[in-house]
Order: C-alpha cells, then structure tokens, then sequence
C-alpha cells in the first residue's frame, strides 16, 4: 500500500469550501530566504523545503458537470512553477481528509497553464514546466460525482523528473454562489450616480482625493442591464482590500475588454467593501457583493461572471480569471442594439 | 476526463488545516479560529553580538494559518527599504524589488493582521494601493520612494502585532 499524505488548503473557520487561492499562493515566489530551517513535522513529501508543493486554487468546487478546477504549484525555494502540463489525479476521501482510498483514481485530468493577465509571458521554452516569478496555475476541467473531501496529486515534469504534490479539498453538493445556467441576482449595484455613494464603496481604489479609476464599469446597475436584456460581464472584487492577489490584475483584464467589447455586452464592477473597516460582514459588505458572493462568514474574491441576454449566467470564472478564457465567449456575442 | 489506470490503495493521511500558501513557511498545526488569539509565536532565542544583551523574539509566528518565520517576514520588510531606496534613482528596478521581495508576503501580513487588528490590515492594504499605484501612473521616483517608505512603517507597524520587530529603513 502506498502511503498518500494529503494536506488540507488553509482554511478560514467555518467555511465550507475551499480557500482562496490568494491564501494558498500568498507566498509563492514571495520569500527570498531559500536556506530557512522549516522546523515542519510534517513527514509528507508536500511540505520540506526544495520540493514540490501546491495548493487548491478553486472556490466553491460543486458536485455537477464539469466545470474549471485550478492548481497552484511551486517549490518554496525556487519559486512558482509554470508551463507545460500538470497531471491532475483525483481520489475521493469522503467526510474528511484522513482515512484510505482504494483503487484507481475516481478521475484524471491534464491541467494546463493559466498565464495570469497583467506578467510577463516567459519568452523561452514553455513545453514543458519551469520555475517562474510570475504566479500562475494549473487549470482543467473537471467533475466531481460526490460530495466530500476530496485528494488531488498532481505531477509535474521538473527538475529533471515527474514532481508530486498533494492536497486535499471539499466539493459541495451545489455551488453556493450562482453558477452557470442560474439566473442572475437582479442587483442594484453602486454606480457613478448613485446619490451618497462613496467612492471607495464603488471601487476601494478610490477616495474623495483619488477618482474612480474605472468609471466604465460603475455606468449602471446590473438590475437595469438585465430589464434591457443585455449581456453582462460581472466583476465582484475589491483592489485594494484584496488578499488573494488577484482581484486587481482580473479588474484591470475585465477593464481592459470593455474597452474593446462595450458595444457587445455591459460591463459591471461591483465592489466588495463598502466599509472594510467595520467590525461585522454585514456592514462591512456592499450589499450587491452579499447578495452574490456572501454565503458564510466570509468571503472569497474575486470573481467574474458572464450573463447572457436571458439573464442567465452562462460563465463563471472564480478566483482567477484570464483575457484568453473571457475573450472567446465576448467574440461569440452579436453587436447590441440600441 | 480520461478513466486512469489501475493504483495500488492510496493512504491520506490526515492534516490539520496547515498552510499549504506558496512558499510559506509552513508546518501542521491545528486549526486557528478568527480571533486574536490566533498570534502565537515560537520562540527561540536569536544570535546575539557578544556585547548585546541577549534578547529572545519569536522564531516564527502564525498568521492567517500558516506559521511564518520572522526571517521571512523580515526580509518582506527589507525589500521595501531596498525597493525605496532603488526608486530614486532607478522606479524599475524599485517595481521589481517591490514585486518579488514584499508583494506577496504583504498580502499574507494583511491577511493575519485582518484576523486580529482589521483597521491596521486595511492601513497596511491601503498604503501597499498607494504603492502599487504610483507604478501603474508611473509616479516619479521621489514619489514612489516616499510612498514606500511609508508602507515600511505601516508594515512595521503591523508586524509588531505579531511581536515581530523590523529596522526602520535607513534615511537617504
């Protein structure tokens, strides 16, 4: 019997679902003292230092078709890993993470690379994985058959041999935020006009000083687009209070497009933090962000989200979104009228 | 998705909720609720010079769930002095120093400080912003230096929360 320690994702307590990515990548690349003691007592081959590790970068993974899974994968000491291809192997745990599983995995995949919008695309080799600066994961399309706990053990080719690492992670019965074919909460989100609105509730980067950097975005409510039967891009995510490290770069790649696409489709900035100081979600949330993206005691971000004219989400990109995966769906889109 | 090949049985193994972040200092440890008894340190007494009174700060600390050591969090800190001092002179090189040294482990500061003291979470958040876009507006580099310098002090700031103590950046 082979021995596969999987370690969980960093978890906020009480959430149900897996972490931000944001969370689990927070340090890739980010830490220069490659000759650390890591003192771990963790014996998995996951956790010494100069070894592959990774984590879950997906939230709110559902029982249901199949339907985007990513992977951040790095070695603490040489930075994030990137390119080529990972092999993705899935075993179901059931209700926790401990415990045997026996027999094949329950799936395979080939996750291929998410080139994050906003880095600068390596210009050398990229058949085959590399160390990086820049961050990126691992992403495939993947089913889930069951809810539970789940292990993922992805391989990569590095370092002159196949590299693997482990986690482990929770797939629900349905998704809890709105996913593809769910119709989309009618929100009277803050827009440039909204009477009282303050600019860092429309976008944190703002302030009475600083102008809404975006001000495209903030141009009407999604409420408004979808009574005119519009297709919506949707971002819900928060600049400057962001602790997964991507809701910037995913604002700007979604600004970015409406530069090109406005006349195809309406596109949405929703803020998360109308005030991230206060002390309870509830005040500290806009409250078209709770009605989207709330659903415990806190929340993940960022998140885009494409609707289509019968005011049906028709993607959903968590976490990470790219300009190459949003592009294709805004080029398939007809001219509007009117 | 393809059917694999037959495997021997697999054995997970359980772990507590660890930090699995990229490139964190990690190790298992138990799950940490969101209040402010989540700033635990591990201490160990630090090399001291021989004329030094021998002082004892923590070797590592758990934020945000994952366990930190202070070298680390002082080598975030040290980037921002590195990358204030570069920006005078050379604001590329500053973005660069700035993105591979400090970015990273300041989102993973912010986040444990959000965990215990959220006003200095969104201080650290807010300052890092004012950084981040000094370079998007490409800002002059007495700009940038200032406004760097100001993110050590709010990073300092911070990681004193966690009993971390870090150099102030050395004047110009």
């Amino acid at each position: 019997m082979r021995s596969h320690p999987f370690r969980t994702a960093p978890m906020r307590a009480g959430l149900a679902v897996v972490v931000a990515a944001g969370l689990m990548l927070s340090g890739c690349g980010g830490g220069d003292d490659k000759n650390e003691a890591k003192g771990s007592a963790d014996t998995s081959t996951t956790t010494a230092a100069n070894t592959v590790q990774g984590s879950v970068a997906s939230y709110d993974l559902a029982v249901g078709p199949p339907s985007r899974f990513m992977f951040g994968m790095y070695n603490e000491g040489k930075g994030a890993i990137g390119y080529g291809t990972a092999e993705f192997k899935f075993f179901f745990l059931g209700a926790s993470c401990s415990g045997t599983a026996t027999g094949p995995p329950a799936a395979t995949a080939t996750g291929r690379y998410l080139h994050l919008d906003g880095g600068t695309p390596h210009t050398g080799d990229t058949s085959k994985p590399i160390y990086l600066e820049q961050k990126g994961v691992y992403a495939a399309d993947v089913a889930f058959d069951k809810p539970g706990n789940w292990g993922i053990a992805a391989t990569v080719d590095i370092d002159g041999g196949p590299k693997e690492a482990k986690s482990c992670f929770k797939v629900g019965e349905k998704h809890l935020v709105p996913a593809v074919g769910d119709a989309a909460i009618p929100s009277q989100n803050l827009t440039m006009t909204t009477p009282g609105a303050p600019p860092e509730a429309i976008d944190s980067r703002a302030s009475a000083q600083t102008p809404v950097p975006d001000p495209e975005l903030h141009q009407t409510t999604l409420a408004q687009a979808l009574a005119e039967k519009r297709p919506v891009v949707l971002v819900i995510s928060t600049p400057t209070y962001c602790v997964s490290q991507f809701c910037g770069p995913v604002t700007d790649t979604v600004a970015d497009l409406a530069k090109t696409y406005s006349d195809r489709a309406r596109f949405i900035h929703i803020e998360v933090f109308k005030n991230y100081k206060a002390t309870t979600l509830q005040d500290q949330l806009n409250d078209a962000a709770r009605e989207w993206i709330a659903r415990g005691p806190d929340v993940q971000e960022p998140w885009v989200f494409v609707i289509g004219a019968d005011g049906k989400v028709t993607a959903r990109f968590d976490n990470i979104a790219t300009r190459a995966e949003i592009e294709p769906l805004l080029q398939k889109l007809p001219k509007m009228k009117g | 998705m393809a059917r694999p090949n037959p495997l021997a049985a697999v054995t997970f193994a359980a772990l507590a909720i660890v930090a699995a972040g990229c490139g964190s200092d990690d190790q298992p440890e138990a799950a940490t609720s969101t209040t402010a008894a989540q700033v635990t340190t591990t201490t160990a007494a630090e090399t001291t010079t021989s004329t030094a009174p021998t002082t004892t700060a923590p070797a590592s600390v758990t934020m945000a769930g994952q366990t930190v050591t202070t070298a680390r969090l002082r080598a975030i800190a040290a980037g921002l002095c590195e990358a204030a001092q570069q920006a005078g002179t050379d604001v590329s090189a500053a973005k660069h120093t700035f993105n591979t040294k400090s970015h990273d482990g300041l989102h993973l500061i912010a986040r444990g400080l959000q965990d215990i003291d959220r006003p200095a979470s969104a201080t650290l958040l807010e300052a890092k912003q004012k950084v981040e876009g000094d370079f998007s507006n490409a800002a002059a580099g007495e700009q940038v230096a200032t406004d760097l310098r100001t993110l050590s002090e709010v990073t300092k700031s911070g990681l004193a929360r966690f009993n971390v103590s870090v150099d102030a950046c050395p004047a110009t």
